[in-house]
This record gives structure tokens, C-alpha cells and sequence, in this order.
């Protein structure tokens, strides 16, 4: 995966990164979208779970009210008092005043009452149906209390949960207690009421359905919520909320929604600026270096070509080195070529220039049919100098013998061009250095053979002049001979034996300059 | 411009009566030379000092509605010096004062007559019978 990234552009890399860090992005978004829908549900959930607990507090504590109230009004009247000690008349008494109270409006659904003597001896008791006494440990509570007071606990009878108070008759010193219990049911409808959702209500250790709500079916996009209800520090009953999500759910996926839309906008235009700011400070100008260096390999001319970049500091650092080594090494291509193409003694083009020069010459002069002559030129009696005078000397004498080829040449070729009325280029002339005492020369565009063999003949004047050295004179005359392209030869090896089968003749005739056509039979001597 | 300044009058009575309904007057926590009691304070001393006197100064209409055992019905309207000397002739007798609940002033406007007055052992049960039937402690009625 790694491998094939690094193949890529990095354009395409900064992209794939970018495109990455936005789908990371997105993926967190998405998870805490869903950690946020979570806790926002969590939240929902406590806070119901708290409304429900103190609704039920409040509640079950109106109920220990009411209780006690009833629990006082008989256990204070004086007919209770009156038959207290009657067993029959009390158990009477009980059935007339549950007639009187359990099916009163309110929280009350009595179920049972029960009345004890000061000693907790139970005096007698009346139950509905087949309830009777569920919570016994009220009695125990009562005695464990330092001053009398009223004792209430929740407890299961079957499938009921009931609510049972204790109360003491009689004041500090009680003379009675009446214990009542209610059924819960009233107390769930009346929570059920004040929390407006509906409520499913099921004992603690086992599945029996205490209180459903009618409601509860009303309900379409029903979540329960479950609680655990307790009282006075004991678990009492499962109570599950039968809440409507519909519209949470919808709001909260909304605003995930929107939250992902825009992690979605930023991405892409994080991706753009990158793009954009990667693109103009970094790909940019990489991408300009890279097409200078291109341009280079095809073209070597173009080495020490300056390149300006705009971009990061290491981009132009980099750019400032490319063109300090691009300068280096066409100074240093400038010296390889100069050292391979002169001769270092003379400073003329050696015999490797000149035979590029000459195909390039055949060429260009093929595809415009023009004519061109080669002329070699060969000193006479020069070995003798390099042993008259050593090798040096010999060496110094080449020197200013090429000086005068480069000005006389130059010169001539000036005349011929304003006596002929033809217009050489000046700027091609070449003259090389062949080896030893061997020298050639290129004239371009030439009128025709006489004109070059007058030419040659004044151009021998000018250079066999006598040279001054060391107090004694010299002259250095050459044997010249001259190939005219393409009468003597269509190409280099051809041109170039003529012409060296010409300079031989011109040796041989006596000094001067010979010219030879192609088939090398007629030599024309100057 | 009569009429309006009556016009005015009867405005500033309706706003102070609403005003009134709505923030029920709290009675403040202590008053200095009296005791503050709870309701399980006031039953521990009802148990351990058999002098003690307990005032309910309520009117009718509160009383009907359950008491605490043993207290005299004296409402606040009738305390005076000579009601009290009647009612508790030594003037260092410990004595509690209660009405209905903390936001009831009678209570603390006898207790205040009872100082006055110069009774030395004096008990303020503050929350009143509404604490003490919240509480659970058994009741008359």
C-alpha cells in the first residue's frame, strides 16, 4: 500500500491524505454524533428517573397523610375508646368505618385495617377480600423508635403492592395504634397523572404486572424507560416509562444531520485551500524544476539557464541550488567541450570539430545546393625548425603560424565577398589544426574553383611572410590543397582524400596551392 | 380628582393583596430571648419536663383541624399579661408556643406578648402542627 503510494503524484498523494483526514473526520463525527445521542438520552432518562422519584415521594408522603388522618379520626373518637376492650364491637366498628373510607376519592384504596393495644397486641382487624396484614415489620419499626410516631413501608401482597401506616393513638404515651393499609394503585395513577407518560409498573422479584397504564397503547414510537422505584431505602417495584421518542429521535437526527453536512462542506473546502496552497507554493514549482531538467537532458545548451520559483522556503532553496548547479555544470560541459574540440597549442578546432563541422556543412549545403571547399594545408621544411631550434621553438612558430591562418583568412574571404559580390557568412570560415604541421580550412559558399585558387594563392603570400626569432628570420610557407563540394566529393572521406591528394601534389609541384576535382585526374596548380 | 386618587388607593390595596398571596410571609428562624424549637424537639421535651405548657395559638378554625395533645387553646387575639397569668402563673413555667406551620405569625406574636409580659422559659415550635403531623407525631382532634 505504502510502495504504491510513493508512485504517486504529489498532487495525488495530498489529495488521498486529505480525502483520508476527512473521512477520519467524519467517522469521529459520526461516532460522536452518536456518543452525544447517547448521553442526550442518558440525561432524558435521569431526569425522568429523578421527576419520577420525587413525584412518588411527594405522593406516597400525601398518602401518609391522608392515612394518618383517618387513623386519628378513628383511633380519637369516642365510641372507639368507648368499645376499645370489645373485641366483637371493635371488629364492627373497623367494617363500618372501612365502608366509610376505602372507596373515598384521593390516593386512599384501603384495603385492610387493623387496630393494636399499647402492648402491639392486636385487637382486632377488618380486610378486604382476601388481603389482610402485608406489612408486619411495622410493628418492630414502631418499637425501635425513641419517640412513638407514625412508621409507613411499602410491601407486596401477590399481585398488589400496598402502602401500609402505623400511627400511634393517644399522643406521646399512645394508648392504641392503627395500622391501615392502601392499595398502590391510586398513588401509580396519580404519578402516572403528574408525569404525563404512560407507565408500566412490575413487582421487583418476579414478571407480575402491577399497574398498566390504558394509555400505554397510544403510544407509537414506544422506548421504556426503566426504573427502579424505591421507598425509604428498599426496592419496591420495576416502573418502566413509556416514552414517545418519535420526536426526540427526530430532532437529534436533525442536528446529526446538519453536524455531518457540515463536517462534510469544511472537508471539502479544506481539500481545496490544501489543494490550492500545495498546488501554488509546492507542486507547482516542483513540477516547473522538473521541466527545467527535462529541457536540459533534451538540449545541453540549455545547462546554466536561470529559473525563478515562488513557493515554500524549501522550494526556492531548492531552486536556489538547482541554479547553482546548473551554472556549475555548464561551465564545466563549456571546459569538456573546449577540451575536446581545440587543440591546446594553437587554439584552433582540432580535427574531431572539424569533421563535425564538415558533415554539418555537407548537410546543410546538400539540402540548399550550395558549394563549399576544403582546403588542407601542410608546412613545408618544418621539421627542419624542430631541429634547428627545438621543439619549442617549433611550437611557438605553429602558434603564430595559426594566428596568421585566423586573420589572414579572414581577411580574405572579406575581399572575395566584396569582389565577387557574394555573400559568405564570415562566420563560418573554419580553420582546424589537423595534427603536427597540418592544418585545414572550411569556406563556405564559394563562387567557383578559380575564385578559391586565386584565393588560396593570395592567402599563401600573407602567411609565408618571414617570422622573426631570436634575431633570425624564417618563413613558413604551406602546400595547400583545395576540394570543392560536391565536384570533388558528396561526402567527408571523400572530400577530405581529395583534398589531401591535392596538398601532396601542390608539395610536390613546388610549393603552392593545387586544387583536384572529384575523380582526381585534373589538378589545377596556382 | 378625587375619584382618581381612590381610583389610585384601591389600585395599590389590589396590587399588595396580590402581592401578598403570592409570597406567603416567612416567619424568621430565631427571635431573640426564645428558644427555637423542632417537632422532635418539642416531643423529647414533652416527655422529659412534665411542666411544660403547651400554647396552641391558633383560632378555632386551625384547632378543628387536629392539635397537640395536652395544649391549652389560647389564640394569639386573647393573649395578653392577665390571659397568661391565668393561664401560667409562674413566670419562669417553661412554655411552648404554636401555630399551623412557619408561614402562621401568631405564634410568634404570642411568644413576643409572653416576653413581654416577663415569662423567662420561653419556646418557640416554629414549623408549627403542619411539622409535627409531617413528622408523624400523633395528634388530637
Amino acid at each position: 500500500m505504502i510502495s504504491k503510494l510513493r508512485n504517486l503524484s504529489i498532487k495525488t498523494t495530498v489529495i488521498v491524505a486529505v480525502i483520508m483526514m476527512g473521512t477520519v473526520s467524519l467517522v469521529l463525527t459520526f461516532v460522536t454524533s452518536s456518543v452525544f445521542s447517547h448521553l442526550v438520552e442518558n440525561d432524558k432518562n435521569q431526569l425522568l428517573n429523578s421527576i419520577v422519584d420525587r413525584e412518588f415521594h411527594n405522593i406516597s408522603k400525601s398518602l401518609a397523610l391522608d392515612l394518618q388522618d383517618i387513623s386519628t379520626t378513628i383511633g380519637e373518637s369516642v365510641k372507639f375508646k368507648r368499645i376499645f376492650q370489645d373485641h366483637k364491637k371493635l371488629e364492627n366498628l373497623l367494617s363500618r368505618q372501612f365502608g366509610r373510607y376505602f372507596a373515598q376519592d384521593g390516593l386512599v384504596d384501603m384495603v385492610s385495617i387493623a387496630v393494636y393495644d399499647n402492648q402491639y397486641k392486636l385487637k382486632a382487624k377488618y380486610a378486604r377480600d382476601t388481603y389482610d396484614i402485608a406489612c408486619k415489620d411495622l410493628i418492630q419499626k414502631m418499637l425501635t423508635s425513641e419517640i412513638p410516631k407514625r412508621q409507613t413501608s411499602v410491601c407486596r401482597q401477590e399481585d398488589h403492592i400496598v402502602f401500609s401506616s402505623l400511627v400511634a393513638i393517644g399522643g406521646l404515651k399512645p394508648d392504641a395504634y392503627v395500622q391501615i393499609e392502601s392499595n398502590l394503585s391510586r398513588v401509580l395513577s396519580q404519578l402516572e397523572e403528574n408525569i404525563q407518560f404512560p407507565i408500566v409498573v412490575q413487582a421487583i422479584d418476579s414478571d407480575i404486572v402491577i399497574y398498566e397504564s390504558e394509555l400505554k397503547n397510544n403510544v407509537q414510537n414506544a422506548q421504556p424507560v426503566e426504573h427502579i422505584v424505591y421507598y425509604d431505602k428498599h426496592k419496591i417495584a420495576k416502573l418502566s416509562l413509556i416514552v414517545d421518542v418519535y420526536e426526540l429521535n427526530k430532532e437529534l437526527n436533525r442536528k446529526i444531520f446538519y453536524i455531518i453536512l457540515g463536517t462534510i462542506a469544511i472537508t471539502i473546502l479544506a481539500i481545496s485551500m490544501v489543494i490550492y496552497v500545495l498546488g501554488h507554493n509546492l507542486v507547482g514549482p516542483m513540477r516547473h524544476l522538473a521541466n527545467q531538467i527535462q529541457k536540459v537532458k533534451r538540449n545541453k545548451k540549455c545547462l546554466g539557464e536561470q529559473i525563478q520559483v515562488r513557493g515554500n522556503r524549501e522550494i526556492q532553496e531548492l531552486a536556489q541550488d538547482f541554479n547553482a548547479m546548473t551554472s556549475e555544470l555548464d561551465n564545466l560541459y563549456s571546459s569538456l567541450q573546449l577540451m575536446a574540440l581545440t587543440d591546446p597549442l594553437t587554439r584552433l578546432p582540432n580535427r574531431l570539430y572539424l569533421h563535425d563541422r564538415l558533415r554539418d556543412l555537407i548537410r546543410v549545403s546538400k539540402e540548399n545546393s550550395f558549394q563549399f571547399a576544403l582546403c588542407i594545408l601542410d608546412l613545408d621544411k618544418f621539421k627542419q625548425i624542430n631541429d634547428t631550434f627545438g621543439h619549442s621553438a617549433g611550437d611557438e612558430f605553429l602558434q603564430v603560424f595559426a594566428d596568421r591562418l585566423k586573420s589572414s583568412i579572414a581577411m580574405e574571404m572579406y575581399c572575395l565577398e566584396t569582389n565577387s559580390n557574394i555573400k559568405t557568412r564570415t562566420g563560418d570560415v573554419f580553420a582546424a589544426r589537423l595534427g603536427g604541421d597540418e592544418f585545414a580550412l572550411l569556406l563556405p559558399l564559394i563562387p567557383n574553383r578559380q575564385s578559391i585558387i586565386s584565393l588560396m594563392t593570395q592567402f599563401l603570400a600573407h602567411v609565408s611572410e618571414p617570422i622573426i626569432s631570436e634575431g633570425e628570420k624564417f618563413s613558413l610557407v604551406p602546400s595547400i590543397g583545395v576540394a570543392i563540394y560536391p565536384e570533388d566529393g558528396e561526402d567527408y572521406s571523400r572530400l577530405f582524400r581529395c583534398a589531401d591528394r591535392a596538398m601532396y601534389l601542390a608539395k610536390k609541384s613546388g610549393l603552392g596551392v593545387a586544387g583536384s576535382h572529384n575523380r582526381g585526374q585534373d589538378l589545377e596548380v596556382g | 380628582m378625587s375619584s382618581l386618587r381612590w381610583l389610585l388607593i384601591i389600585n395599590l390595596l389590589c396590587v399588595s393583596v396580590a402581592f401578598a398571596h403570592k409570597k406567603p410571609i416567612i416567619t424568621p428562624e430565631h427571635v431573640d430571648g426564645i428558644t427555637t424549637v423542632h417537632a422532635q424537639k418539642l416531643a423529647k421535651l414533652m416527655l422529659k419536663d412534665k411542666k411544660l405548657i403547651v400554647i396552641d395559638a391558633r383560632v378555632m378554625k386551625g384547632r378543628k383541624k387536629g392539635f397537640i395533645e395536652n395544649s391549652y387553646h389560647l389564640p394569639d387575639i386573647e393573649t395578653n399579661c392577665a390571659s397568661l397569668q391565668k393561664l401560667i402563673p409562674r413566670l419562669n413555667n417553661p412554655v411552648v408556643f404554636y401555630c399551623s406551620s412557619n408561614t402562621c405569625g401568631r405564634s410568634l406574636n404570642a411568644v413576643q406578648i409572653a416576653k413581654r409580659c416577663g415569662y423567662s422559659h420561653l419556646y418557640w415550635f416554629r414549623g408549627g402542627f403542619k411539622e409535627w403531623k409531617s413528622e408523624g407525631y400523633a395528634y388530637k382532634k
